[in-house]
Order: C-alpha cells, then sequence, then structure tokens
C-alpha cells in the first residue's frame, strides 16, 4: 500500500524588490506569492511549511525575518517601515528569522530555525514578505533573494 | 498494513578529500555524488534529510562548510578557490557551517578524544530529478594542514515516493 498523501514540494521563488538601503525592522521585499500547487481540493490546501533555505545571491549577509501570509496584502514601501491592518494582521501564518548566514563564495544562504508553519488555505499559494532584521544594509541588486520551501502538504496527491 | 513508501534510508558517506594545506574558501572535498536509489521514478525522487552526523578525525579545529545539492554543480576542485554561479547555488537545498549557531558546533558533542563531531537536525526537503543527491565542503580557515579523507557524514532521511527493499 502507497500513501498518497502526505507528500513534500519543493518550492523555488526568485524575489524582486527595489534596490536600497534597509534598517532593522524596515522591509526589503513586499509581499510576494509562492505556489505550492496548482489545482486546490475544494475543502483547499491543507500543509506545514517544514523547512526554510534563502539564498542571498548579492552576499550581503544580514539576518533577514520572512513573514508568511495567506493574502497577498501589502506590507508598505521597500526600503520603509512596515504598515499593515490589524484584520491583515491575522492573514499571517507565521514568522522566521534567519541566523548567521553561511557563506558560499559571493553568495550567502541563510536557513532560519523553523518549527512547522500550518496552514488551510483556499488558493494554490501562500504569500512571503522580507524585512531586515540587523542594522543598516545596503542591497543594489534587485533580485537578489530566492527562496527554496519545504513543505508537506496533507490533502492532494503529489506525482 | 505496511506502507511502502515513506521508509528511513541511512547513507554512510566519506568524502574524497586529498591530504594537503588548504587555506580558506577554498575547496575542501569537490561534489560527489550520494547516491539513494538507483532508479528514481519518472516524476523524480522526494525526500528530507532528517539528521546528518559530521565526524572531523583532524583536529585542527578548522572551520568547514557542508553543502548539499539537489543537482550535479561544481564548486571547484580540490585545493582550489570555490567557484559558485547563482544559478548553480540555488540548488543547495541544506548548508551547514561548523561554527553554525542554528545547528551545533564541531567538537560540541566530541565522544572520541581526538576527533570532533556535530549534528544537524532540522529537516531539508529535496525533490531530486535522478536517484541522487551531491555534497561539497568549503574550507574555511587559513593554512591548515589536513590528513587524507578525514571527514565521515551519516546522513539519515526519510524517502517518500519510492519503495525500498
Amino acid at each position: 500500500m502507497r500513501l498518497d498523501n502526505f507528500n513534500s514540494i519543493v518550492t523555488q521563488t526568485d524575489f524582486t524588490f527595489t534596490a536600497t538601503t534597509t534598517t532593522a525592522g524596515q522591509l526589503i521585499a513586499d509581499t510576494q506569492e509562492v505556489e505550492i500547487h496548482s489545482s486546490v481540493p475544494p475543502q483547499g490546501l491543507r500543509g506545514t511549511i517544514n523547512s526554510v533555505v534563502l539564498l542571498d545571491k548579492e552576499g550581503v549577509g544580514t539576518r533577514v525575518t520572512l513573514i508568511f501570509k495567506t493574502t497577498s496584502t501589502s506590507m508598505g514601501t521597500e526600503g520603509g517601515g512596515v504598515t499593515i491592518t490589524d484584520a491583515d494582521a491575522r492573514n499571517i501564518l507565521g514568522y522566521a528569522t534567519t541566523g548567521l548566514f553561511r557563506p558560499m563564495t559571493t553568495s550567502k544562504t541563510l536557513e532560519p530555525p523553523i518549527k512547522p508553519i500550518p496552514f488551510n488555505i483556499t488558493t494554490g499559494s501562500i504569500y512571503v514578505a522580507i524585512l531586515e532584521a540587523e542594522a543598516a544594509s545596503v542591497r543594489t541588486v534587485n533580485n537578489g533573494f530566492s527562496l527554496r520551501l519545504g513543505i508537506v502538504v496533507d490533502n492532494v496527491a503529489v506525482a | 498494513m505496511k506502507i511502502e513508501n515513506f521508509q528511513t534510508y541511512v547513507k554512510d558517506f566519506a568524502p574524497s578529500i586529498p591530504a594537503d594545506t588548504y587555506n580558506a574558501d577554498e575547496v575542501l572535498a569537490a561534489t560527489e555524488e550520494v547516491s539513494i536509489v538507483s532508479v528514481a521514478p519518472p516524476q523524480g525522487l522526494r525526500g528530507a534529510i532528517t539528521r546528518v552526523s559530521i565526524l572531523d578525525n583532524d583536529t585542527t579545529d578548522s572551520e568547514i562548510s557542508v553543502l548539499f545539492f539537489d543537482q550535479n554543480v561544481s564548486i571547484g576542485t580540490e585545493g582550489a578557490a570555490v567557484t559558485l554561479a547563482d544559478a548553480d547555488a540555488e540548488r543547495c537545498f541544506l548548508s551547514w557551517n561548523s561554527a553554525d549557531t542554528n545547528g551545533e558546533p564541531l567538537g560540541g558533542n566530541s565522544i572520541y578524544k581526538t576527533s570532533k563531531t556535530a549534528y544537524i537536525h532540522e529537516p531539508k526537503y529535496f525533490h531530486s530529478t535522478t536517484g541522487s543527491i551531491w555534497v561539497a565542503i568549503r574550507h574555511g580557515t587559513a593554512g591548515v594542514v589536513r590528513t587524507e579523507d578525514p571527514i565521515f557524514l551519516r546522513i539519515g532521511m526519510v524517502i517518500e515516493n519510492i519503495a525500498l527493499a
């Protein structure tokens, strides 16, 4: 017997954002879509985000905070402070702040320790924003992050 | 009832490392294939590394980074500077540094007098289009004499979509 649910999906998403200087708590990259599955069952897509690898291709290497949401609502202006309504704050699934970077030549990987983040969504996507979590950093490349998520989905079969 | 997928697999792997003096940001072990299954299903092999034991038999306390990839990408040759294109770096699904604050520092749980051990605990998911993953090691400390093949990895994983024997 084969178990057809509780399969993992690995997503890889390149982030685009406005090249700018940010300080702790400011928005580096506004909310962007991460598609998990193209077809969603009628009752919605359920699962957990279990692992995160963020590749900093510019190699800045400062710690960042990832915010996982169920909606695409903007979290403010890139390079500025976070603005979010109380209603939209209810759409936050969870946070993950990276530790120190791991060097790879010009690139650096940032791998936040993460407890599983459960979700139950009506579409096949979640949304992610990136905040600066450290001192001032200058980012000159507008597509400098690549985000890899390891996700277990409960109720859809993965080929 | 027997579930034929979602099975545990443990792979012992000793990367080929020439005895030499290594400097910072040089390749300690070039990318090597770690075969998990000889024939992958058509849709590729999915799973998660759940734990890695890292044993360093040298007593140098030098910094290393162990990199896991889902494709065969080069980081250079042993003893030469690490070179890794951004597109290739995106294939890395797990990296660990010996001074890492997220994992355990090398030597933190030493059970031998001379060797150093460390562990990676966090599950990291991969989707390989073949039946293999790839491992490479970067050296991070200047002017360190290394013996031949001093590092041993025990990689524990769960394989999802294939029945193991």
